[in-house]
């Protein structure tokens, strides 16, 4: 059973990491706004090139799964263990369903020719940055894919930890945490949605 | 220490509703070319709304609060830096 | 019965959950690559004794200056100071048991020397020779083992984070009753502040070598001029986190001299509140200063103009904290001991180093200075002259705590004295030199800079003498030393109330906060 004291060190501490993880795409945001000012026609070009509907039903996907999740912790509050499994069940198919179609965007663009790096880009070319443009797209929902993995291996483990009644509603910290971070895994989409797929100059 | 309790089913299915609706208005802000600081705002208060209810900002201590607006903040900070630069040249 | 000796066997250090025996195996481990790093500053020193450097060849030279910078920066300095003695100390000085996490604790150091033994591969299989400093293109394109560096280092980073998450819970939530923040030692909030550097720098860093790793790999060109990118944006993502990572190798030094200050003076600390707020200042205000680095590389002059006066807006918070030291022993009854010695040579030292940072930050005059010695020797006297400094002073300090053994006094002046007058005679001819002109990084120079190196070499000869003589009299008096008892200083602070060395559980029973950890009984 987590104590008061346990509560309160471990949510610092995930709030800490994911301040940590906001940095780290920082990075990244700062280098897409920069090129975008000094590129605005391949910028324009790559967010009309890239596939709006998998874009937007990708959003679509992983703001329910936040809503699915923020449910869960809710249903766990008052004990409804049923309801929590299957919104945990909800959360990991909509995540597959976002990596399924990422895929599937990232293989369209190969085929052509749409790839990372400035020495192998044979895709449409709309002036200097065209492939610094995709090369960052590849980057960070690459970057951002890998979160949405790690977010679903916290989730599988709560949703086993539940079905074990190890997780309850008396204890149902360790869920509400791996909710905190699916949630940040939500929010960098909510930027890179618009940042990829809808602004144009 | 909480300045609200902690957000009620109904206040969790209205913010979905809210930030499904803002997208589908930065869907449709998108196609009728509207540029780049709406697509932002939009994704800003859709951003705050995660936080605030779905990541129980609004219930939680200061400190929680306080770690989520300096991660906003040094992210910007970056985006400044670069942009400052790339921008005035 | 003390944490050395329970548990007993190996097994029961390599998997220790203890704070203490964590940070020991931080201390043994930084110290040797004090040690590395030393031993190729020296054969550095030694090639530059001739202005066309016969002993090494030009990229030999290259690699030399990256490899000590990558092993003096993230395998030394960042460490030094928290991990080991942050360690160490901190649930001392908060009465608590453990850190927060202290399996994490226990992951953060083992990933930190699997960081460290990649990064010692890739310095075998090829080495480095971009610099410490990765910059692009060159690092993305260069034939030698950067990527291999470059991962290295970046897991070290990992280890930095989790340290940091650890402490920033630690104090948060692990403080004993009645310890409010206000009463927090002073050490303990600068590695508070240090740790919300750690958390929120590290990443950057390790976007910018995963970015190198990745670019070098695959050929992504994100800074590649042919592609379009800009090499500039590199420095800023680099610098980003590469300017408060000095801020996280000074603050825990400065933390440090404000407990040996109060110790020795026997008085509490002058300017408390002062103090701790210049202490957070640093932290966050050293994240709006990176761009200082990089005033000649080509940024727009607004950036410039920014960057420069925010550079000078930091040190203010760094003048505020000599002023409270020296504030501090005026009037007090200082105990003339080799820790407070070591704090004498930092405060000297480090005024020397942040004015000459004061002077780099003026744009014009850094137009002069960048890539000269004169940036070397600055960041030297702060990085040696401060942080190294500090480091030897909290060893001194802490000795006896640790080990339930005193040193010799007159060794530790001794080796004091080398180290300090080593220092100087070391790294001011070097100011001098960057003013007159001599690049850094460069392996051959004019003949008529031969004095200035010859007289530099001559320093670190007898700065390496005296750290070599330091660790000899310190590891014999692990043996020998005379017993020292719970609290030889007389301090107030926490952590002289357990025994020297402590057990494992830290206090025998759980400590009360019954009066502040500088309560000398004096009215001021």
């Amino acid at each position: 059973m987590t104590s008061l004291a346990q509560v309160r060190r471990f949510r610092v501490a995930v709030w800490t990491v994911i301040a940590s993880e906001a940095l780290l795409f920082s990075g990244l945001f700062g280098l897409y706004w920069s090129y975008r000012d000094e590129y605005p026609r391949a910028f324009d070009a790559g967010v009309r090139i890239d596939i709006a509907w998998m874009g937007g039903v990708n959003t679509f996907v992983l703001l329910t799964s936040s809503f699915a999740i923020a449910w869960a912790v809710h249903a766990m509050r008052h004990a409804r263990t049923r309801v929590v499994a299957r919104c945990l069940v909800a959360v990991l198919l909509l995540g597959g369903v976002f990596l399924a179609l990422k895929i599937a965007e990232w293989t369209v663009h190969i085929s052509e020719g749409v790839v990372p790096g400035g020495a192998y880009y044979t895709g449409p070319w709309n002036g200097r940055g065209s492939s610094l443009f995709f090369t960052l797209y590849y980057f960070m929902t690459g970057l951002h894919a890998l979160h949405v993995i790690a977010g679903m291996v916290l989730i599988a483990w709560v949703a086993l930890r539940v079905r074990a009644r190890t997780l309850t509603g008396d204890d149902p910290h360790a869920l509400e945490l791996v909710a905190l971070y699916w949630h940040f895994v939500d929010a960098i989409w909510v930027f890179l949605w618009p940042m990829f797929y809808l602004m144009r100059a | 220490m909480t300045t609200h309790s902690l957000p009620t089913g109904r206040a969790i299915v209205l913010t979905y509703v809210l930030v499904v609706v803002l997208a589908a208005a930065s869907w449709i802000a998108a196609s009728l070319g509207t540029g780049t600081g709406l697509a932002l705002a939009i994704a800003a208060v859709k951003t705050i709304a995660i936080a605030l209810v779905f990541m129980e900002l609004i219930a939680s201590p200061a400190s929680d609060r306080v770690i989520a607006v300096i991660a906003v903040l040094f992210v910007a900070l970056m985006c400044a830096g670069l942009l400052g630069d790339v921008a005035f040249r | 019965m003390s944490f050395w000796t329970e548990p007993r066997g190996v097994k029961s250090w390599l998997l220790t959950r203890d704070h203490k025996r964590i940070g020991v195996m931080y201390l043994v481990a930084v110290l040797v690559f004090l040690l590395l790093g030393g031993t190729f500053a020296l054969i550095l020193r030694l090639s530059l004794v001739e202005p066309d450097n016969a002993l090494v060849s030009p990229h030999t030279y290259d690699k030399l200056f990256t490899h000590h910078g990558i092993v003096m920066v993230w395998l030394f300095m960042i460490p030094s100071i928290p991990s080991a003695f942050g360690n160490i100390m901190l649930p001392l000085m908060i009465g608590a048991r453990d850190v927060a996490f202290p399996r994490i604790n226990l992951a953060s150091f083992w990933i930190f020397i699997a960081g460290a033994i990649v990064v010692l591969v890739a310095l075998v299989a090829g080495g480095v020779d971009t610099g410490w400093t990765f910059y692009t293109p060159y690092s993305t394109s260069t034939p030698t083992a950067t990527t291999c560096a470059a991962i290295g280092v970046f897991v070290t980073g990992v280890s930095s984070i989790l340290t940091g998450i650890n402490f920033i819970a630690t104090v948060h939530t692990m403080r004993v009753e009645g310890l409010r923040w206000r009463d927090l030692p002073l050490f303990v909030w600068a590695i508070y502040a240090t740790s919300i550097i750690l958390v929120l720098a590290t990443p950057v860093l390790g976007l910018a070598l995963l970015l190198v790793a990745a670019d070098h790999a695959w050929a992504l060109g994100l800074f590649d001029p042919n592609t379009g990118g800009d090499p500039v944006l590199f420095e800023h993502i680099f610098w980003f986190y590469s300017h408060p990572a000095v801020y996280i190798m000074i603050l825990p030094g400065m933390g440090v001299v404000s407990e040996v200050v109060s110790t020795a003076s026997h008085r509490k600390p002058a300017w408390y509140g002062a103090i701790v707020f210049a202490t957070i200042g640093i932290a966050l205000v050293g994240f709006l200063t990176w761009g200082h680095h990089m005033f000649v590389a080509g940024m727009s002059t607004f950036d410039v103009g920014v960057f420069g006066i925010l550079s000078m807006l930091v040190a203010i918070f760094s003048a505020i904290k000599v002023f409270a030291w020296t504030s501090t022993m005026y009037g007090g009854s200082i105990t003339i001991a080799t820790p407070i010695l070591y704090v004498f040579t930092f405060i000297f030292l480090f005024v020397f180093g942040g004015m000459s940072g004061v002077a780099v930050a003026t744009s014009s005059l850094d137009v002069h200075w960048h890539d000269t010695y004169f940036v070397v020797a600055h960041f030297h006297f702060i990085m040696v002259g401060g942080t190294m400094t500090a480091f030897l002073a909290a060893l001194h300090y802490w000795f006896p705590k640790l080990t339930g053994k005193m040193y010799s006094e007159t060794w530790g002046r001794l080796g004091c004295a080398a180290v300090s007058l080593g220092f100087i005679v070391t790294f001011t001819p070097q100011f001098l030199l960057g003013n007159a002109g001599m690049p850094r990084r460069y392996a051959t120079y004019p003949a008529h800079f031969q004095w200035l190196h010859v007289v530099s070499t001559v320093g670190a000869c007898l700065l390496a003498g005296g750290l070599v003589v330091t660790l000899v009299y310190l590891i014999a008096a692990i043996k020998n030393g005379k017993p020292a008892g719970a609290n030889p200083w007389r301090s107030a602070s926490f952590e002289w109330r357990s025994p020297s060395p402590p057990p494992p559980e830290n206090f025998a029973e759980p400590p009360r906060w019954d009066r502040g950890a500088y309560d000398y009984g004096d009215a001021a």
